[in-house]
C-alpha cells in the first residue's frame, strides 16, 4: 500500500502514528505525482490545491488494473472491496 | 371541604417553562454534531447518516412544536422569544447539515479520461513520512494499492 497526499512529512508521521498506519505515506506538496494521476481537486483543501481521493490497484508489472474515483469525498470505497480486487489480480 | 382554587390558565398566572425549546435544539445540535465526532467513523452510517438525519429533523420539529405551544391561544407556555430563536437556529443548522451531506460533499471535480482509461501507471519517486524515497519501481513484481487522499487530517 501507497498513500500520496500534499502533506508534509511531518504531518504524515503524525497521521501515521495516530492511526497505527506502517505503509508509506507519500508527501507530493508540488502535485507532480498527483497531475500525473490526473487527480488534482483545485482549491479542495484549506491551504489549496489537495489530491481528490483516489484508489488504483496496480500488477505486479505496473498496469493499473482497477480505479475508484468517488464522486463525494465523504464516500469511499471499502476495504473489503479492495481486497476483493486485489485477489482478482494474478 | 375544600378551597376552591383559580383555573391555573389565567391571565396572571405564571406561565411554565418550555423545555421543548431547549430539547428541539440540543437534538438538532446533536443530530449534526455527532455525526462528525462519532458516526461518521461507521462505513455504512458515514455513506447515508440516516440516525443523524433522524435526530436532527426530530430536534426541528420538537422546535416547531415549542413555537407552536408558546404562541397558541391563553397558552401556559413560555419561550415566544427564545423559542423563536431557537427554531431559528435549528432551521440554519438542518440546513447546514443536509447541504453538507447532500451537495459540498459532492464537490469534486469530474474525473478525467487519461485517469479513467490510463493502463500504465506514471513512474514517480516521492518521501515518505521518515524523509526516505520510495520509488513505485520498487514494488514492480508485486501488487500495489495506491491511494491518495485529501490530507491534512
Amino acid at each position: 500500500v501507497l498513500a500520496v497526499s500534499v502533506d508534509p512529512a511531518g504531518r504524515s508521521l503524525d497521521l501515521a502514528k495516530a492511526a497505527g498506519l506502517s505503509y508509506p505515506l507519500l508527501s507530493d506538496p508540488g502535485l507532480e505525482v498527483i497531475d500525473a494521476y490526473g487527480v488534482r481537486h483545485e482549491d479542495g483543501g484549506l491551504e489549496g490545491d489537495i489530491a481528490r481521493p483516489a484508489v488504483f490497484i496496480l500488477d505486479r508489472q505496473g498496469n493499473i488494473v482497477w480505479r475508484d474515483l468517488t464522486d463525494n469525498w465523504r464516500i469511499r470505497v471499502r476495504p473489503e472491496r479492495i481486497l476483493a480486487e486485489l485477489g482478482k489480480v494474478p | 371541604v375544600g378551597i376552591q382554587t383559580g383555573s391555573g390558565a389565567g391571565i396572571l398566572a405564571p406561565r411554565r417553562r418550555n423545555h421543548a425549546v431547549w430539547v428541539g435544539l440540543v437534538l438538532t445540535f446533536l443530530g449534526a454534531i455527532t455525526y462528525f465526532t462519532y458516526f461518521a467513523r461507521f462505513a455504512d452510517l458515514r455513506d447515508m447518516p440516516w440516525l443523524n438525519l433522524a435526530v436532527l429533523w426530530i430536534g426541528v420539529m420538537v422546535s416547531i412544536a415549542a413555537v407552536w405551544r408558546a404562541f397558541s391561544r391563553s397558552s401556559p407556555y413560555r419561550g415566544r422569544i427564545l423559542g423563536t430563536a431557537g427554531l431559528l437556529l435549528s432551521l440554519v443548522l438542518a440546513l447546514l447539515f443536509n447541504l453538507y451531506i447532500f451537495k459540498f460533499s459532492y464537490a469534486l471535480p469530474a474525473p478525467t479520461a487519461a485517469t479513467l482509461s490510463m493502463t500504465a501507471a506514471p513512474e514517480f519517486t516521492l518521501s515518505d513520512q521518515r524523509g526516505n524515497p520510495v520509488a513505485l519501481a520498487d514494488y514492480r513484481g508485486r501488487k500495489v494499492v495506491l491511494t491518495y487522499y485529501r490530507g491534512h487530517w
